[in-house]
């Protein structure tokens, strides 16, 4: 047993070079660190585990809800598709269907029944017709008709296409022309 | 051991950093880098099913937007002028009470292919058709009437239930008896139902108040026959699509 006057000279530490307490220093500073990062990290990352499950337990729960719903209502969403198809097509059908009644108002104004004996529409909005004239007057009659139409922009690019004088004296003619909407 | 005992005394503090570095390190690689790579895996699988989830939310507001009953006027309304069949009687009917409201006889007519053998899928759409997007019946039909009620056929023609559109028309007048023939070339048109429903996550957007206003349109329209309410019921698509066109 020491004495209580007697001194203990045993070094509870080697003399370590400057160096190396150094490298103490910072091997400490970066155990700290290591331990604090692994710590830290830890709790924080857990903490973002749970926050991030929970939202995605909350997330599969809605989905499994609309999931049900919108299977409980197959027939719906089919009604849905099918009328929107339909509401495209018919839009479409629709902007095609064109009334050929403006062609025979204007070829009403040329020659009206029984003068008027044939009308058919041609191509890309053209006119055929035959006309019944009584004599070469009334014949010409028709073709002043068609002028001052072009004239009023009702009509363009009137064609006589044909020109029969039958055994009575009476003529019948065939006009080409576009009609002009 | 007496050696040994010194150098841990010495080295102790270097012993105990060295210790407690190697513990975070192994607990960095096997613990938080593994931990911080699930949490962003879950973060990106939490954003997909969010998105899912949204998809889905967008499709019930869809679906609870519409009641049963509009969905229904609607797409009556729309399958009386389009059906999802030929519906030859109603294409027949309704001509003939086109023809009968405006005091004019039917003399002639006749379809063009009226029964083709094959499925749907299998008939090659011509261009006409493909550019409408809907099948078409043409049929010819020859009428006798006055001009004035020839000229109204072919004005109504195109604005009643079932649709028609009129391809071409000529008439001619009998000289003495001023009776007037015409001939009209008409498309009726139909279009098969969807076969299969959209994949689950597909969007359902709400009907737009432009598609309702096309639906009001052509409710405006007479309807002429009764032949052309079909039911549908039977003949809504129910099945959810399937990835493999050849799983049964």
């Amino acid at each position: 047993m020491p004495k209580a006057s007697s001194i203990n000279l045993f070094q509870t530490k080697a003399n370590l070079p400057p160096s190396f307490l150094l490298w103490d220093k910072y091997l400490r500073t970066a155990a700290y660190i290591g331990m604090g990062l692994l710590i830290g990290g830890g709790f924080i990352v857990w903490g973002l585990f749970v926050v991030i499950g929970m939202q995605r337990q909350v997330l599969e729960e809605r989905r499994a809800a609309a999931t049900d719903y919108i299977k409980s209502n197959v027939v719906k969403e089919g009604m849905i598709l099918a009328l929107r198809q339909r509401i495209k097509v018919v839009s479409r059908i629709m902007e095609q269907q064109v009334s050929l009644a403006p062609y025979i108002n204007t070829t009403l104004l040329v020659a009206q029944p029984p003068k008027l004996a044939s009308f058919t529409m041609g191509d890309q909005g053209s006119v055929n017709i035959s006309i019944r004239a009584a004599d070469g007057y009334e014949a010409q009659l028709y073709v002043k008709t068609l002028i001052d139409l072009v004239g009023e922009r009702k009509v363009k690019n009137p064609i006589l296409t044909s020109l029969v004088v039958e055994k009575d004296g009476s003529y019948l003619m065939s006009f080409s022309y576009g009609v002009i909407l | 051991m007496y050696k040994f005992k010194r150098f841990i005394r010495v080295y102790r503090d270097f012993i105990i950093s060295g210790v407690l570095i190697f513990v975070a390190l192994i607990g960095i690689l096997v613990g938080l880098v593994p931990g911080v790579r699930r949490v962003v895996a879950l973060t990106s699988e939490t954003n997909i099913v969010a998105g899912e989830v949204r998809a889905l939310t967008t499709k019930v507001a869809t679906l609870e937007s519409i009641d049963n009953d509009t969905l229904q006027h609607g797409f009556d309304i729309l399958m009386s002028a389009v059906p999802s069949e030929k519906l030859l009687p109603s294409i027949i009917s309704s001509l003939e009470a086109l023809a009968a409201r405006q005091e004019v006889s039917i003399i002639n007519l006749s379809l063009k292919e009226p029964g083709a053998i094959a499925t749907e899928a299998a008939i090659p759409k011509n261009a006409e058709a493909q550019k409408v997007g809907a099948n078409m019946v043409t049929l010819s039909i020859e009428m006798s009437g006055t001009v004035d009620k020839l000229r109204e056929i072919l004005d109504t023609a195109v604005r009643v239930r079932r649709f028609f559109r009129v391809r071409s028309f000529d008439m001619s007048i009998a000289a003495k008896t001023e009776v007037t023939k015409a001939r009209f070339t008409m498309d009726a048109f139909y279009i098969p139902l969807p076969k299969t429903l959209g994949k689950l996550l597909d969007p359902l957007p709400p009907i737009t108040g432009e598609e309702q206003g096309v639906i009001e349109k052509v409710a405006a329209y007479p309807l002429l026959s009764q032949e052309a309410l079909t039911p549908y019921d039977a003949t809504i698509p129910t099945t959810p699509v399937t990835a493999d066109p050849f799983t049964p």
